[in-house]
Parts: C-alpha cells; structure tokens; sequence
C-alpha cells in the first residue's frame, strides 16, 4: 500500500496515542494537539447527609489543542 | 516527538515516512475542517473533539479511558459512614483470618493483638485511638481522618489509601493491612553476634605493631665493622671482649657473647661500669704468635723509654686465635684514648680500644 487511506491513518493513530498514554508518554499531533496522561490522586467528598465518599486515583487521557 | 509519531506511523501503514506525513495531515486536515463546519469531529478510537467556548475539549473513549486507567482499575469510590459511638465496643476483638498475605513479620504481632491498644477496635487502621475521641463529634463536620474511621458493620469496607493504590480488585475481608510495625530488635542482637566485637581488629592491629617495634628496636640495629676505627665509644671495646673469657661481665655486652661474634655489633649499651679489667691501645692483630711478638718488640724498642707496657693478648674468634699487641694499661677507656692522642707519633693512627679482664694476663 502505496498511500494510506484517512481511516487507516485514524486507526494507526489512535493506536500508537493509546500505548502512548498506557506507558504514560504523552504524543504530539502536528496540527492538532498533545495528548497526555493527566494523574488525579484521590479526593474525599462529603456529602450532605455526612456521609463522606472516598475516590481512587486515576490517570485520565487528556488533550491540549495547539495553539493555532 | 512528531518525528517519531511519523515513523512510527509509517511503520504501522507499512508505507514510507513521506507517506505518512502527507496521509497524517490529510487526515487532521479533514478534523479540522469537520470541527470548523460542525463544532465537533470523532477521532475513531480515541474520543471527541468537542469546540467550545474555551477552546477544543477533548472527551475521550470509554475504551480509551479504560487502558489508560489500568494502573488503578477496578478501584471504585468508596462511600464511609459517619462515625457512631456503636462502633468502639472495648471488649469486642476481632481478628480476621487468612493472613497469609501479612508479612511474617506481623504474624507476631498477630499474637499481640488481643491485649494491645491498637486492637481494641476492629483491626482496620493504626489511627483506632484517634476514632474513639471523635465519637462525640459524630455528625459534625471537623471529621478529617474519614478513611481512618471504620464503619459498624462490614460493608462496605472502608479501604485506606494505601490499599486502594495497591489495585486490589475486589474489598477484601476486614484484614489489618496497616499494623504497627513490629520493633526488629532480635535482628540488632543477631547482626552482634554474628561478628566480632569492634574493638578486636584494633587490639589486633595494636599488638602486631607492638611487636613490629619491638623487633626493630631489638633485632634490626645496623651492623659495624669487627675492626672498628678508635672512637669515643665502648661499643668497639664490647665486641671482642665476650669471645675472650668467661668475664663476668655485667655491661650488656654479656647479651652479645650469646650471639656469635659475628661483626655485627648490638645496640650500644649504655655506660656500665666496667668489668675489673684494665684498657690497651691495640697497635696490631696477627693470627700468628712470631708475627705477633716481632711486632711487639718493634713498639717495646720506640716506648720503652715512655715507660709503657707491651703485651700480647690473645683471643679467639670465630673459630681464629688473633694475636694482639696491646701497648699500656689505662683504667678506663678514655684515659687510653687520651694516651694514643699523646702518642700519635709512634703509634698507628688506627689503634684501637681493648678492654682487657684482668683475668686475662
């Protein structure tokens, strides 16, 4: 294959940002943006009746636009 | 990092690296278009591009945001009850079982458990003290250490921090999973007495160069020649006189008579007072008696008018009989040295020193 077409080009892409963002790096998109891993550590929030909910940490894919 | 996207890109589509670029940017070409027209565009396997005030947000794929969470999955949020003054019965002790998990280090601590204070609660944290205080304050809202505060009933489990980073995937059982830690006090004893004590390598090093001295002090004196030019020391008269007879001699030159007469000679001993015994300047050694004598009578001829006795003295060292002319008789060694310098005319300037025994003679 010579020229690849956009889908296998969308696919390629969100493959290589998914084990980008897995091993923690964060990918560079010319044109577009970086995508990277944005770690929120765990957070207690009170709830009105008292009760207090515990979240775990988590790692989130995020996106930050270039500046364009 | 673009540059690398590119390539690896390439590699995945299995086109060249030119390729890619330009099918890349077709691509996010064609996104941007579709957000300019419509406001959003669908990046298939990642998520949304969402325009908005703000600028573009990003809401990423179920899929997505599964595999990058990985480290942490299947922690979910986990709701605490307040705490209630049910939940610190004193008497009541719970110990879960199964702790295999524990290190064997805590399963001792497990024996303690039921009359430590830290027990008296449900195990669940090190911060059981801490909870009993706040009973009072139960619905009020100065609750800070809420993941410390363990609920009356087993469900749901509150998990503390350190568990729920640890991504366990279900609540386990009530287990203790922070313990005090357990002193390690034999470990200290043990690392004692496997070694030596600390002060052994220095005692050792101390008496190894104790006797490194003392052998240098006692056995590694330079040597001197057998004939030794007259100087102003007994040391040249000491050599000769332990091979002569059996002298008691109490000069440390009775150390040397154990040696054999080798020319070495030992430290000089200090000043002792000397043996009974008178000094001569010794003019000649010969290992013959004829050569002996006529030398003799050479000096008798030149001193006898000095008035200064000419004997023969002879020893043996090593094993050789020497034969030796001793000119005058001079009670103490300096006395004889005082005597050569007068006689430095008729006497070689190498005469030397003998202390004779007066057993000798």
């Amino acid at each position: 294959m010579e020229t690849p077409t956009p889908e296998q080009v969308a696919q390629a892409l969100a493959e290589l940002v998914q084990e980008a963002l897995m091993r923690g790096e964060s990918v560079h998109v010319p044109g577009l943006g970086t995508f990277y891993v944005d770690h929120r550590g765990s957070t207690t929030e009170r709830l009105p009746d008292g009760r207090v909910v515990l979240h775990p940490p988590r790692d989130l894919p995020a996106f930050t636009p270039e500046a364009s | 990092m673009s540059a690398s996207l590119i390539q690896q890109l390439a590699e995945r589509l299995g086109c060249t690296p030119e390729a890619a670029e330009a099918a890349l940017r077709q691509y996010i070409d064609r996104i941007q278009k579709q957000l300019a027209q419509e406001g959003q565009a669908i990046l298939p396997g990642l998520g949304h591009l969402i325009r908005s005030e703000e600028g573009l947000r990003f809401e990423p794929d179920a899929s997505l945001a599964q595999a990058v969470n990985h480290r942490f999955a299947g922690l979910e949020p986990v709701t605490v009850e307040p705490p209630s003054s049910q939940a610190y019965r004193k008497t009541e002790v719970v110990l879960p079982e199964g702790e295999e998990s524990e290190a064997t280090e805590e399963t001792e601590a497990a024996e303690e458990a039921p009359t430590s204070p830290f027990y008296e609660v449900e195990p669940e944290t090190p911060q059981a003290e801490a909870p009993p205080l706040e009973a009072e304050e139960a619905a009020s809202a100065s609750v800070e250490e809420v993941p410390a505060a363990p609920p009356p009933e087993p469900e749901p489990a509150p998990e503390p921090e350190a568990s729920a980073e640890s991504a366990e995937p279900t609540p386990p059982s009530p287990e203790p999973s922070l313990r005090p830690p357990r002193p390690p006090r034999f470990r200290v004893e043990e690392e004692r007495r496997r070694g030596l004590p600390v002060w052994v390598p220095a005692a050792l090093l101390i008496v190894v160069l104790g006797a490194v001295a003392v052998w240098f002090l006692l056995f590694s004196r330079p040597s001197e020649p057998e004939v030794v030019p007259p100087a102003p020391s007994q040391a040249e008269v000491q050599p000769t006189a332990p091979a002569e007879t059996t002298a008691a001699a109490a000069t440390p030159a009775a150390d040397t008579a154990a040696e054999t007469s080798t020319p070495t000679v030992e430290a000089p001993p200090p000043p002792a007072p000397p043996a009974p015994g008178d000094y001569a300047l010794i003019v000649g050694s010969v290992t013959s008696q004829a050569a002996a004598e006529r030398i003799a009578e050479r000096f008798r001829r030149t001193l006898s008018e000095r008035g200064l006795p000419v004997t023969i003295v002879a020893t043996s060292t090593g094993g050789t009989t020497r034969y030796r002319v001793a000119v005058g008789r001079y009670s103490s060694p300096e006395e004889a040295l005082a005597a050569k310098r007068q006689l430095g005319d008729v006497l070689p300037p190498d005469a030397w020193v003998l202390r004779i025994p007066s057993t000798t003679q």
